[in-house]
């Protein structure tokens, strides 16, 4: 499908240094520890990582009810406490997303405090390709639609 | 994150057309019959059918039967699947940066 990459940001300033940050997402065994750190019944069920341009890492996590997820990719960019890029998609055929990009990005923000920053992309040719336009009208739509339906709602009742 | 790829897909063909995103937007603001579909379009019935139906397998919009009149309208239920899925990535995301967050606090000395 044709169309302008459509992605999802987000960032979060922590109270830590950006080369330990970036060791915690690229170390087998700090990932272990808080990939699924507090999530109730959620467990990391092991990484495996190959940290070069063109390597693979492999991310298994279980679910509550003991089902296991696998996410893998391959390492596209690599600048330790500044930036790290990998493709991103599922190893179940069922759950296959295709063309996927996740860019996590470590600025210092002073005070021991680094902003982290992760946008995941969906790029032409993932398999939920999405166009720009399709996407934003759709939620103007869904606006709308709930909009009306509240006011509706309002005007029926009871009075 | 459970997602049904197949009918996202849809979902996403349907709204790459500009014509089935204009019908979407006449649509949100009332149901309306194919005819009233058709004249602002300048376009036939059957060219608007056929838009309607790749909208309605998209699960974007459904026909509501008034008597022997067929009204089409958005599928409130549909949008907002297709929406959600995007914030379902956006609260995965979010939730590792919280665990992330969390673990840096328990390793400070």
């Amino acid at each position: 499908m044709s169309g302008v990459p459509r992605s999802v940001r987000v960032s979060r300033v922590i109270r830590a240094p950006a080369d330990q940050l970036f060791r915690a997402w690229t170390d087998p065994q700090e990932l272990q520890h808080w990939w699924h750190l507090d999530e109730n019944g959620w467990e990391c069920a092991g990484a495996v990582v190959d940290l070069r341009v063109g390597g693979e890492y492999r991310l298994a996590m279980t679910d509550p009810d003991g089902r296991t997820h696998v996410a893998i990719g391959v390492y596209r960019e690599i600048q330790p406490g500044v930036r790290l890029a990998f493709t991103w998609d599922w190893e179940n055929p069922a759950s296959r997303v295709g063309n996927t990009v996740v860019t996590v990005e470590f600025r210092d923000v002073g005070d021991d405090h680094t902003e982290v920053t992760v946008t995941h992309r969906f790029e032409d040719g993932t398999r939920i390709g999405m166009h720009e336009r399709g996407w934003t009208d759709l939620l103007r739509l869904l606006e709308r639609c709930t909009a009306g339906s509240s006011r509706a709602e309002s005007t029926e009742a009871p009075g | 994150m459970v997602t049904n790829s197949e009918a996202l897909d849809r979902t996403f063909g349907a709204l790459a057309d500009g014509t089935r995103r204009a019908i979407l937007g006449r649509l949100a603001r009332g149901a309306a019959t194919v005819g009233e579909l058709a004249e602002p379009f300048h376009m036939s019935r059957p060219a608007i059918s056929k838009h309607l139906r790749v909208l309605e397998r998209a699960g974007l919009v459904q026909r509501e039967r008034d008597g022997r009149l067929s009204r089409c309208a958005l599928d409130a239920a549909g949008l907002r699947d297709a929406a959600e899925w995007l914030g379902a990535y956006r609260a995965f995301w979010t939730r590792r940066l919280d665990a992330l967050a969390r673990y840096m606090e328990r390793k400070k000395p």
